[in-house]
């Protein structure tokens, strides 16, 4: 018995140990999430603005005149993958959700960028082939990442090793949902609106006023040339797409891990006050028992 | 409502300015435009540079660090890197932005680098341009 109730302090005190060090963690990803859901936040619509006006250009240009490799997907059979996650674990379900994505899709002929450590771990164990792995860091990511993985994704899909890049990463919605997406970014689809306008559009001619609202697309003045300006559209387009996917994927995983650093400091704190009432029973038992031998002996 | 377009200036820290103006000054690479409501489609890419926007008739003015200008529908919008009201400009800090700049400029350094430091030596003389305007006007 006297073994037995050291066991139990020993038990309880691991679990209130463990309760400290989840509030630990739950604490520095609370207080790290602010700074990332306000960029999130902030940076949404830049995003989606951007994605909608590259989309509603493409539509209105006759894309035949040009062929610029991101509108245009090529020969290639491998398509790329970069996989944006956490470098860390303890961050409840959303690793495994994530990766679980990936065997939804085709993944025989894949080429992967694995951008946290934990995704060039489980990349590795892919039949695909992994061509280059980052870390994520612990903090926000810096917007220079961006760089180093445009430069990789250009040197397969422009070289034409890839004929498609996809990026599979964590959208954060709120602080309790987040969920793994596989967006598809090259080459950029085209919406499927069956008039391309020509770009040689009449700069003299004042598009009429409220015909037709948004579905009848008006013919755009492009200012320089149309060329000039999708080599500088575009590549920005993938920038922002990317940054965008990096802090949305680093929000995730600072709000996953402070929700499942909750649950298991509250779990923990349960079993310490098991451990707790057990404790303080069976030691009462004891006494009990002594009690009752002294007394039987009298 | 008839004489306004409306016009939004959104950057990566969010949206600047939403609302509905008489007339928009905008840096072009092909130099000034000024786009009035009613304006035909355009779509073009804009310089570093300044952007003056006439709200029922008061003017502000905001710099801008290059972007897209897009006009469809008499609707407007602005899409840049970077984009700060000339009132929310703090001299002293671009004064600042622009030393260290200038100190970085002077070191050795790789192309990356010099590309992003002479680009925050052009904001901040920018920003402190603009500001000295606008100061200018309202005294």
């Amino acid at each position: 018995m006297a073994q037995n109730l050291q066991i139990l302090l020993r038990r309880k005190k691991t679990a209130q140990n463990i309760a400290q060090i989840a509030r630990a963690m739950e604490m520095i990803s609370a207080s790290k999430i602010k700074k990332a859901q306000s960029e999130v936040v902030a940076n949404k619509p830049y995003a989606d603005r951007i994605t909608k006006l590259t989309s509603s250009i493409i539509r209105h240009i006759d894309t035949d005149q040009f062929n610029h490799p991101y509108i245009f997907g090529n020969e290639a059979e491998e398509a790329l993958v970069l996989i944006i996650s956490p470098d860390k674990g303890l961050c409840g379900s959303l690793n495994t959700n994530l990766f679980k994505r990936i065997f939804e899709i085709d993944n025989k002929n894949l080429k992967l960028i694995a951008m946290g450590r934990k995704a060039s771990q489980f990349s590795r164990r892919l039949s695909g082939e992994l061509i280059a792995e980052f870390n994520i860091g612990t903090t926000l990511p810096p917007y220079g990442t961006v760089y180093q993985l445009i430069e990789v994704i250009n040197n397969e899909y422009i070289g034409g090793h890839v004929s498609s890049f996809k990026i599979l990463y964590t959208e954060f919605t709120s602080m309790f949902t987040q969920a793994p997406v596989l967006k598809s970014i090259l080459p950029i689809e085209m919406p499927n609106l069956p008039t391309a306008v020509s770009l040689r559009s009449q700069p003299g001619s004042l598009p009429l006023a409220g015909t037709g609202g948004q579905s009848a697309p008006l013919p755009y003045i492009f200012e320089p040339k149309i060329q000039d300006l999708l080599s500088e559209l575009l590549p920005y387009y993938l920038e922002v797409i990317l940054y965008n996917s990096l802090i949305e994927a680093y929000t995730s995983e600072q709000a996953a891990r402070m929700v499942a650093m909750q649950n298991a400091k509250n779990n923990a704190l349960d079993i310490a006050d098991y451990l707790t009432l057990i404790y303080n029973k069976s030691r009462q038992e004891r006494i009990t028992n002594e009690l009752l031998t002294l007394s039987s002996r009298v | 409502m008839a004489d306004n377009l409306s016009l939004e200036v959104v950057s990566p820290q969010g949206i600047i300015f939403g609302g509905n103006v008489d007339q928009v000054t905008l840096p072009t690479s092909n130099g000034a435009i000024t786009v009035l409501p009613h304006h035909a489609a355009l779509f073009t890419k804009l310089i570093e540079g300044e952007i003056e926007v006439v709200e029922q008739g008061k003017r502000t003015s905001y710099v801008i660090a290059g972007g897209f200008f897009e006009m469809n529908n008499n609707k407007a919008s602005v899409l840049s890197d970077y984009a700060i009201r000339a009132e929310s400009i703090e001299m002293a800090k671009s004064e600042e932005k622009k030393r260290q700049a200038e100190q970085k400029l002077r070191e050795k350094l790789t192309n990356e680098e010099f590309t992003i430091a002479d680009k925050d030596l052009k904001m901040s003389i920018l920003e402190l341009k603009v500001a000295q305007k606008v100061r200018r006007r309202q005294h």
